[in-house]
């Protein structure tokens, strides 16, 4: 091979990229020529400053800035005292409207009629306080019913007075 | 082929999950920030352009197919954002040479970097910032970050071959400026910053 095709494969095998076949061919011949094995030489040093910058320490993380851009953080509405107190008066405004309104809308319960007692019928005798508290079966069974006595009946006269 | 716990990874960030997404950014964070950082010359922008990157890709995330190598789909996003960059900065592009060697960020200072070392990545960044776009990514992808020239083809989108053949006009091209410290002359052909 012409040192023109050596020249053309030089930069390939001083990067290793060059086949077997066309290394064995370039060593061959840089042996024999001292111009292809100087640029051989020249492309080998040029090449191994370039490969020293490979080994670079780590930059500091993009990763902040990066979440920023695609993950922007929303506005946290922390439900501060503001919101609780508002809370708590709702429930108490609340609450004070159905104490307010729960006469008014509670159920009535159902009284059951009481007896009416029937008007008091005159009695036989007129009846004294002895009769009112202690002897009630003397009394004739047509006085048992219930009856109202009259006040002039149990305070007639201030003797009569409990 | 992709790996089962890296297809699971992606279908958990296409649900939307933050904590997923996290776990993929802090997995590739510093080989993006890198390749961009080499292609650009730049550390502040290196940084925009790795955090765009990564809002791109989980933006279009649900079109992603799983069977497909995420990283590769990640870099080709990185490099394409780093070559409109260089497009758009065109000729008026500085880099900062202050900082292409050595790293600007206290953070990042490798503590053991000499000043030699520091003397031979501020030259590299020199001789890479003269390099049209096309060369200078397969260069940074193939010689820096040791891609195969598989890879790079899925990533810049082309063939195997005409990876090679950037592959071989970059290293000449590179090699050139190197001896010259920089300051050689760029053929005209590779002069203009075509698309990748």
């Amino acid at each position: 091979m012409s040192c023109d095709d050596i020249r053309d494969l030089l930069p390939l095998v001083a990067g290793s990229d060059a086949g077997p076949e066309e290394r064995q061919a370039v060593e061959a011949h840089a042996a024999l020529c001292g111009r292809c094995a100087r640029e051989l030489d020249q492309l080998r040093e040029s090449r191994a400053a370039l490969a020293s910058l490979g080994e670079m320490p780590a930059p500091p993380s993009l990763w902040p800035s990066i979440r920023r851009e695609l993950f922007p953080a929303t506005p946290r509405r922390f439900a501060g005292w503001d919101d609780l107190l508002r809370l708590a008066a709702a429930l108490m405004l609340g609450l004070g409207a159905g104490v307010a309104a729960y006469p008014y809308v509670r159920p009535v319960p159902s009284v059951e009629p009481l007896a009416v007692s029937p008007l008091p019928r005159p009695l036989a005798q007129p009846a004294t306080a002895r009769d009112f508290l202690f002897a009630p079966r003397a009394r004739p069974a047509a006085d048992e019913a219930y009856w109202l006595p009259r006040v002039e009946d149990v305070f007639d006269s201030p003797e009569k007075e409990f | 082929m992709p790996d089962a716990n890296e297809v699971a990874l992606i279908q958990r960030c296409q649900e939307g999950r933050q904590d997923a997404f996290r776990e993929l950014v802090e997995r590739y964070q510093r080989r993006v920030y890198w390749i961009a950082q080499h292609m650009v010359g730049n550390y502040e922008t290196a940084r925009e352009i790795a955090q765009e990157a990564f809002i791109r890709v989980f933006r279009n995330l649900a079109r992603f197919d799983v069977r497909r190598n995420f990283y590769t789909w990640l870099y080709q996003i990185t490099v394409n954002l780093c070559i409109d960059h260089l497009r758009k900065a065109s000729h008026g592009r500085s880099v900062d040479l202050d900082v292409a060697g050595a790293v600007p960020d206290p953070d990042l200072r490798d503590p053991s970097d000499a000043g030699e070392q520091a003397e031979t990545r501020q030259r590299v960044h020199r001789a890479l910032d003269r390099l049209p776009a096309k060369y200078k990514a397969v260069l940074t992808l193939r010689d820096i970050q040791g891609f195969s020239c598989e890879e790079i083809a899925e990533i810049v989108g082309c063939t195997n071959a005409t990876v090679r053949w950037r592959l071989h006009r970059a290293r000449r091209l590179f090699k050139d400026l190197w001896e010259t410290k920089g300051a050689g002359v760029v053929p005209e052909e590779a002069g203009e910053t075509e698309p990748v």
